[in-house]
Formats: structure tokens, C-alpha cells, sequence
């Protein structure tokens, strides 16, 4: 059985960043990877015709910098868009709200004492996210994880935010498990971007914007806003590839070694400690430390397995609320479709469908019960393919459609043709000569992402990100500081705090985590 | 018609209306006292004619107690087994089938959750007999193991015949077989036709068996003991009898003598095995099992937590719910089962206590007690001593064969 000091089981960004940190320390550590590639669900695929992208990822958020500046990231390509990504509110009656970089810095489209009213809201929300931002890159204090260091961080981000003043502190505490829907309609009153906001505040989490505790997610967002590399987001042509592949360099020269298609089976444990893994191949491989960047379902209920588990911990584990509610719709057309004005779609754009609060809320009360959305919200960026591929000056639209159900009503089976023809017929409304240049299209749905992606329920971010799974209750009470009761084995994925899109930080905070527990 | 029989089940006297066992209108025929309680939902005697002489019969000749309202779960399947190890404290590879095991079960901190007895019926087949409800914990401990969780409360029925002549009540009712059952042993046999499962087991310290069937022979098979244990001076008790005998045999009850830790509100009230000196169940050798990690925690800190003792206090008043005091002033506890003992002729309790981990403090222990005799209380301060339970010990529980009386 070959040995290592470190296994890291999937090579998602997480994984990755653990591997490399890792490695970096002088520990000899091998990544184990079930698909054929890194990258997790930020990997690229084949599409159509040789031409490869993220099939799930389009989401061309920010990485945290204190990732590239830990890992010194910024020595390989990354891809930024220099001027930040503006969204398009699509409204087909009215004209279109664009909302500027930096979640509405600027808006075009909007009456003068509404962007007024709106500056001092977006100043009160990107104020308030400070909380998490703060806490973002720290060590959950929880039942495993007291030590002096992490409570006087947790002291010290309470104080910061009481010293904002006592009318402020308040207003966060009144605020905090608000719902969006509340929010904006005490302060706007243009329907699109009332729409936008709500979307953006519940984009791939399971609740709508009238749902109390949904303005935590717009927090959440601009916390990651603030915290990122720059506060600029990954290009949209290529920046979330750029950013996997930086992470691969960057390990592959810290010399881990890497082994695709081994999907692990089981861990190896006796007396409740982990010595090494099995693969579904038949191979073993032992290590002291082991580090699952995988959903917590995954790692707990199969790898580790109930039976070595207390019942207390897999009650939790599976109490856990983790069915992917958004699906992946990828479409190359043959070039960039025309607006209903003649005038060219600007692929630097981000665009939302979600025209009123109200669609929102309807979208959401159908994924409640099961049911397919009647006009689905979404969101698309478009990226041009490169010069290179056979489909020269050809694009692809990335959309992520909200509110789809993990199980259905009835089953897919003419379902997921009706779903794909109602966004396309939606686009189609605004960009008229949208249907006739599709070359290709694919559409993947929860329960699809999580066969292929081996991620349980298919969600995006293993578990939902609500008020009762964050910090020290992520993925949940008593494994949320990354150790877990299986002595040597680590979590590290997007289940774990603060988790999140591409982040990284979950990946972060457990290496750092690893590194002070652990000798070689 | 299930309306009718719902009526016919259930007792509507108390608050909420009670479930009749199927042996209750044998039961409700002995009665003339009219001391009913609720027991587990079901309306359960707690004297029945005559509490001393109920005790009595536990004793000297043969009493019958109704066990049906205990929780009885079966456990099927190939990995029942692996699924009882996690589930309990003991190890359960090393308990053969047709015996049976006393045994506990804990919470991820090593809390005791209930105690209960197991039944291996065969390699794969178990039944679990339990004070508290625990079909959810046992569920969800099942996840991931080959296995099959039956609650039979409502389907299988017991009876308890302990006392001296138990033996031969059952030799006389053809029971082969029953001079070579060894204590916590179990087997499968007819009386009369009817298909029993008997075990050496008891909740007295006295010889006596547990016997279950199913509920639909309940009343065939106690006519027939009953009838038949004319000359063995049979009785039907109630729970005050039984509560006698089994604080004389240092039995603790959960919920009396600890709190179930998931009833107990404040987190000072949980107990590990060790506080309540059951501590040798523990098999810490055995692979993983609920709440190992916390015992084995527990084991290297220095335990301020209160365990439970075996007592013997001076004089003769019973002592329940009495403060146990240090030196005569420094309460250290409270008494949670105490009688006069008929049999060791003494005043007995269990109690739990915080002594820490000095000695000295064992040879000065005082108990308070507060003695209504004729409308006035009579306050005493009596000497205690700490004792190793049981407090009687019968040669014939452990004969083996039984004598025959």
C-alpha cells in the first residue's frame, strides 16, 4: 500500500487549494480525483464538437484574495474583468435597468431620487455584510474548536460591529433575518431592480424573497464582493477555467500527485481513526491525514459510513437540507444574437431575468411544491469562443435557471424539453433571432449534477447556506472547525464554513486548520 | 368494528385515555384496592389487594406481574448484530443465543440514554425490552446496517412469575427443560398448546422467569398458570410489591433512581455508566459504539459527577426523597428509592451522591429524615453507610437445577 502524509479525496477548488497548502509545508500529498480532470464542478467538459468549458460554473464571481495571495496565484494567468461585470435587468415591456459593477455601484435606467434612496440602501447592505466578511476567513469556535485565538476573533468582530455605533448595531440586529422582499419595498420602487435584488439574494439557495432570513443571502454575496481578490470578479471568457487551472499549477509544483478516475470507496478506520482509503478500482492508499473536500453527505454517510459514526452526528448529517434547487442550461449559438433593437448584445453583460420581486416569489412557491416554474428567472452570460476551436466566432450562453425542483412532480421525461423551450422562448422575446442560431444545447438538472458530479442532492453548495447552517453550525454542530470525530480525517468543501460559490475559503481555513493541529 | 375495539382497549377513567393489556380483566378480577396507575400509556396496577402480602409472595411462593407494557422491540436481520454493538455498551458478538444481557445504551456524550434488557433469540433475531419509547433513536442508529427495527409492544404480552415456587409451578405445567434453564438463559416451549418464550430473568433478585407470547393467547395461558398455581400460593401483584423486591435486589429505574438523558433538561442531571456504577457493561474493547469516545474521555478527567450509591441508614424509617448530608451539614445528594426492608431487616436507599473523589468523606454521610408520625413531622439525623448492592443475596436465584417447593 503506497503511503502518503496527506490524501486529499476531489479536486475541486477546495480540494486543490488544501492539496497545494499542504504540499507547500513539505508534506507529501496525493489528490484522488473520481473524474477524469481537476476542477470538481468548476472542470471544463466537452460540449459540442471538441469545444470544452465548465459546464456548471459560468458564475463568474470573485476568489477571495486571501487565497491568491496565500497560494501566490497571481504568478499564474488569472482572468479578471477589469471594469467588473454589469447585469442587465431584462424587461421585455419596459426598457432594461443596468445595474453598474460592484452590485450596483452606478444603474442606468432608473429615476434620480430612486438611485438615491438605493445608494443609501446599497451602503446600509454592503455595511451590514461586514459581519460576515469577518468572520469569512475564520476557524468556527465550536464544541472541538475553543481556543483563545478563536473567541478573541469572535470578540473582536462583535466589538467591531458594536463600535459602529449603537443606531447601527440595531439596525443589523432588525435587519439580520429580514426577508429581501421587506426590504427593498420599504425603500424602491422600480420593479426590475426590486426583481434583480431578490434574484440575487436567492440564487441557488431554497428560499424566496418574502421567506424571513432571505436578506442573509444578499450578505452573504457582498461579503464575498468585498472580500475578493481586488473586489474584482473572474472573467467571464475564461476566468473561472483560469482560476482551476492556477490552483493545478500551483500544486502540481508543490509536488502533489494526483490520481484521476480513483474514486474512493470507502475511508479505512479503526477505532474511530482514519488510516487510509479504498478505491472503487480495488487500490489503498494510507495517509495520517486525510481530507475529504466532497459534500459532508458524501463523506459521512459513505465514506466514513453511519457505522462508525455516532447516531447523534448522522441524524444531523442527514437532517441536512442538501437537494440542489438550480440547473445548467449551456447553448452555443452561432454568434452573438441581435436585441429586438438591432442594436448587439454586449458579452462583457451579465443578464437577469427576474422582472419583479413577485416573479421571484411565484418562481420560489413552485419549487416548494415540486412543480416547474411558469416563467423562470435566470441568469446568462455569454462567452466567445476562441479563435482556435472549429466554432470560430461562435458563443455560448451559460445560463443558471433557479428554482428547479431536485425531485419533480411526475418525472423529467418531457419536463426538462418544456423547461429548456420556456427560458429559450423567454430570450427569444428579446433577442428575436436567438432560436435560429442554436447550434446546441444541453441542460443539466440537480439530480443529473449529482450522478455526474458525484456531489449528493447535486447542490452547488453541498448544503443550503441559511442562517441555521453557517459558521459554527456548517455543515453542522460539532464538525463545523473542519475536524470531525473520525481522528485524521478533515473536511474541507463548500459544506464546510463559510463555503460559497468559488470562494475557497472552506479550503483555506481547514489547511490552516490542518497545519496547526497536525505534525508530519 | 376497530372503533369498538379501540373502546374495548383503551381505559377512559384517567386523563388520557389508557390501554388495557390483554391479561388487564385478569388483573382488574384480583383487585379490590382500586390502585391504578399509568404505566407507558397503559392502566397498570399499583397495589392490588394487599401490598405486604403481594411482597410476600415474591418471597415465599409465587407472584405474577403483568410485563406487557414494557417496550419490546425485535431486531431483525443479517447485521443486527454489528447494529446492537453500535447501538449498546456491551458486546454483543459475545452474548450466545437464547441468553439474554442487561445492558444500557448512551448519547455521543456518553450519557445514559435508557437501560434494558436483550434477548438473542437466534443469530440474526433479538428482542430488546426497554422502560422508555426509543423507536426514532433505534431507527436512525440503524442507518446504514442491514437491519429490521419491530416495534411488538402492542403485539407481544408478558408476564413475570417470580418467587420460590415459580419453578415448580412451571415443572407442573409440563415446562421440560425448566431445571437445566440457567439464569439469563431463554428458550422456546407450549403450555398447553400455547406458544411462549420463556427466560430466567426477573426484576426482584428472587428464582423467577419472564414469559411473552402473543396477545391473542393471553387470557388461554393465564387461566391455565393460574389455575394451576392454587397450591403454590400464586398472587397477583401490583408495582409497589415489585419496587420492593427490587431495591432489595439494587436495581436502578430509569428516571426514578437517573434521568434519561434525553428527558433531563439541565445538562448536570446526565449519568455515564460509571456514575451509576454499571461501568463493567462498558466493553471499550469492542469496535465503535455510541458515546465511547466521551466514556473514554470521561475516564482521564477527575469525575465530579454524582453517581449512585447503595445505602444502609440506622433506624428504621424509610428514607425516600431524603438530603444526604456531609458531616451533618454539607448537603452531598438525595435519596431516590428507599423502604424498610423486610428481608435485610433494615432501612435501605439508593441515593445519588457527590462525594468527589476523597474517600473520607464515605465514613461521615447523614441522611435527614422527615418522619409523619401522627400529623407531626419528627425530624431525624441518621447514619449512613455505603454498601455494596444487593442488599439481599437468594441462593435460589442462581440455583441451578431450582429447588422444587
Amino acid at each position: 500500500m503506497k503511503s502518503y502524509d496527506v490524501i486529499v479525496i476531489g479536486a475541486g477548488h477546495n480540494g486543490l487549494i488544501v492539496a497545494s497548502k499542504l504540499a507547500a509545508s513539505g508534506r507529501r500529498v496525493l489528490l484522488l480525483e473520481a473524474g477524469d480532470t481537476y476542477g470538481g464542478m468548476a472542470r471544463s467538459e466537452v460540449l459540442f464538437e471538441g469545444f470544452q468549458a465548465p459546464e456548471l460554473a459560468s458564475n463568474a464571481g470573485g476568489i477571495s484574495k486571501d487565497v491568491v495571495q496565500d497560494l501566490g496565484l497571481n504568478k499564474y494567468d488569472l482572468l479578471f474583468n477589469e471594469d467588473g461585470i454589469k447585469t442587465v435587468g431584462l424587461n421585455i415591456e419596459n426598457e432594461s435597468v443596468i445595474f453598474g459593477s460592484n452590485f450596483g455601484k452606478s444603474i442606468e435606467g432608473i429615476r434620480k431620487e430612486e438611485f438615491k434612496r438605493w445608494k443609501e440602501l446599497r451602503e446600509k447592505f454592503f455595511n451590514q455584510s461586514h459581519l460576515f466578511q469577518s468572520l469569512a476567513s475564520q476557524i468556527p469556535v465550536g464544541s472541538n474548536h475553543k481556543t483563545v485565538r478563536s473567541k478573541a476573533n469572535l470578540f473582536l468582530t462583535a466589538a467591531k460591529l458594536r463600535l459602529q455605533g449603537k443606531e447601527q448595531f440595531q439596525e443589523l440586529l432588525r435587519m439580520i433575518t429580514m426577508c429581501i422582499a421587506d426590504l427593498v419595498e420599504e425603500e424602491l420602487e422600480t420593479s426590475s431592480l426590486k426583481g434583480l435584488i431578490s434574484f440575487d439574494s436567492t440564487l441557488g439557495i431554497k428560499l424566496g424573497p418574502r421567506s424571513p432570513t432571505s436578506y442573509l443571502g444578499l450578505l452573504y454575496k457582498l461579503s464575498q464582493i468585498k472580500a475578493s481578490y481586488q473586489e474584482k470578479s473572474l472573467s467571464i471568457n475564461g476566468g473561472v477555467t483560469s482560476f482551476i487551472n492556477a490552483l493545478f499549477k500551483s500544486a502540481e509544483e508543490n509536488g502533489v500527485d494526483f490520481v484521476f478516475k480513483g474514486k474512493v470507496s470507502s475511508l479505512i478506520i479503526s477505532d474511530s481513526v482514519a488510516t487510509g482509503v479504498k478505491l472503487e478500482n480495488g487500490a489503498e492508499y494510507s495517509a495520517k491525514t486525510i481530507v475529504s473536500s466532497i459534500s459532508p453527505v458524501n463523506t459521512f454517510l459513505d465514506l466514513v459510513g453511519a457505522q462508525n459514526l455516532e447516531t447523534d452526528l448522522t441524524r444531523r448529517i442527514r437532517a441536512l437540507r442538501y437537494s440542489g434547487n438550480t440547473s445548467k442550461l449551456n447553448i452555443i449559438l452561432e454568434e452573438i444574437p441581435k436585441l429586438h433593437n438591432s442594436q448587439n448584445l454586449d458579452a462583457n453583460y451579465r443578464y437577469v431575468y427576474a422582472p419583479s420581486l413577485d416573479s421571484v416569489e411565484s418562481n420560489f412557491n413552485s419549487l416548494k411544491y415540486n412543480e416547474l416554474p411558469s416563467d423562470p428567472n435566470f441568469e446568462m452570460y455569454f462567452s466567445k469562443i476562441s479563435s482556435e476551436s472549429s466554432l470560430n466566432g461562435a458563443v455560448m450562453a451559460s445560463i443558471c435557471i433557479q428554482n428547479t425542483p431536485y425531485s419533480l412532480k411526475g418525472d423529467w421525461k418531457n419536463s426538462k424539453e418544456v423547461l429548456m423551450n420556456k427560458v429559450i422562448s423567454t430570450i427569444q422575446k428579446w433577442a428575436p433571432e436567438f432560436k435560429k442560431g442554436i447550434l446546441f444545447t444541453s441542460l443539466l438538472l440537480p439530480h443529473e449534477t449529482e450522478k455526474k458530479y458525484c456531489v449528493a442532492g447535486g447542490h452547488w453548495h453541498h448544503s443550503e447556506l441559511q442562517i441555521d447552517s453557517l459558521y459554527s453550525l456548517r455543515p453542522t454542530f460539532g464538525v463545523s472547525d473542519y475536524s470531525t470525530p473520525i481522528d485524521g480525517l478533515f473536511i474541507c468543501g463548500a459544506g464546510t464554513h463559510p463555503g460559497g460559490n468559488l470562494f475557497g475559503l472552506s479550503g483555506l481555513n481547514a489547511a490552516k486548520r490542518i497545519l496547526r493541529e497536525s505534525t508530519k | 368494528m376497530t372503533q369498538l375495539k379501540e373502546k374495548k382497549d383503551r381505559d377512559t377513567t384517567f386523563s388520557k385515555p389508557l390501554f388495557r393489556s390483554p391479561f388487564y380483566d385478569f388483573f382488574a378480577a384480583q383487585e379490590t384496592e382500586g390502585h391504578w396507575y399509568d404505566w407507558n400509556g397503559y392502566k397498570s396496577p399499583t397495589i392490588l389487594s394487599d401490598e405486604e402480602l403481594e411482597y410476600f409472595s415474591i418471597r415465599s411462593t409465587c407472584s405474577v406481574f403483568d410485563i406487557t407494557p414494557l417496550n419490546k422491540y425485535r431486531i431483525v436481520g443479517s447485521q443486527a448484530e454489528e447494529f446492537l454493538n453500535k447501538l449498546t455498551v456491551r458486546n454483543v458478538a459475545k452474548q450466545n443465543v437464547a441468553t439474554v444481557k442487561y445492558t444500557l445504551w448512551c448519547d455521543q456524550e456518553g450519557f445514559v440514554i435508557d437501560d434494558g434488557t436483550l434477548f438473542r433469540i437466534s443469530d440474526n433475531d433479538f428482542r430488546l425490552c426497554s422502560q422508555e419509547k426509543h423507536l426514532p433513536w433505534l431507527i436512525d442508529t440503524s442507518h446504514g446496517f442491514d437491519v429490521e427495527i419491530i416495534d411488538e409492544s402492542k403485539h407481544v404480552c408478558g408476564i413475570s412469575l417470580q418467587g420460590p415456587t415459580s419453578a415448580s409451578l412451571l415443572r407442573l405445567l409440563g415446562v421440560n427443560g425448566i431445571d437445566n434453564l440457567k439464569p439469563f438463559h431463554l428458550f422456546q416451549t407450549k403450555i398447553s398448546n400455547i406458544p411462549i418464550m420463556i427466560s430466567r430473568t426477573g426484576f426482584t433478585g428472587d428464582l423467577g422467569y419472564e414469559i411473552f407470547m402473543k396477545n391473542n393467547v393471553a387470557n388461554k395461558f393465564i387461566e391455565r398458570v393460574w389455575n394451576a398455581g392454587t397450591n403454590h400460593g400464586i398472587t397477583a401483584i401490583g408495582y409497589n410489591a415489585l419496587n420492593m423486591a427490587r431495591i432489595e435486589a439494587g436495581f436502578i429505574v430509569a428516571n426514578i433512581d437517573f434521568i434519561s438523558s434525553d428527558h433531563a433538561i439541565r445538562p448536570n442531571r446526565c449519568r455515564r455508566p460509571d456514575d451509576l456504577g454499571l461501568g463493567w457493561l462498558v466493553d471499550l474493547n469492542k469496535g465503535f459504539f455510541n458515546g465511547k469516545k466521551a466514556i473514554l474521555n470521561s475516564k482521564l478527567e477527575d469525575s465530579e459527577a454524582f453517581k449512585i450509591y447503595a445505602l444502609e441508614i440506622d433506624g428504621k424509617e424509610p428514607a425516600e426523597g431524603s438530603v444526604i448530608y456531609y458531616n451533618k451539614k454539607d448537603e452531598v445528594g438525595t435519596v431516590t428509592s428507599a423502604i424498610w426492608s423486610p428481608m435485610a431487616k433494615k432501612s435501605i436507599a439508593l441515593a445519588q451522591l457527590k462525594l468527589g473523589s476523597s474517600k473520607s468523606k464515605m465514613e461521615n454521610l447523614w441522611v435527614e429524615i422527615y418522619s409523619l408520625k401522627e400529623l407531626q413531622y419528627h425530624k431525624l439525623m441518621k447514619k449512613v453507610s455505603i454498601v455494596k448492592p444487593p442488599f439481599i443475596n437468594l441462593a435460589r436465584r442462581s440455583a441451578c437445577p431450582p429447588s422444587n417447593c
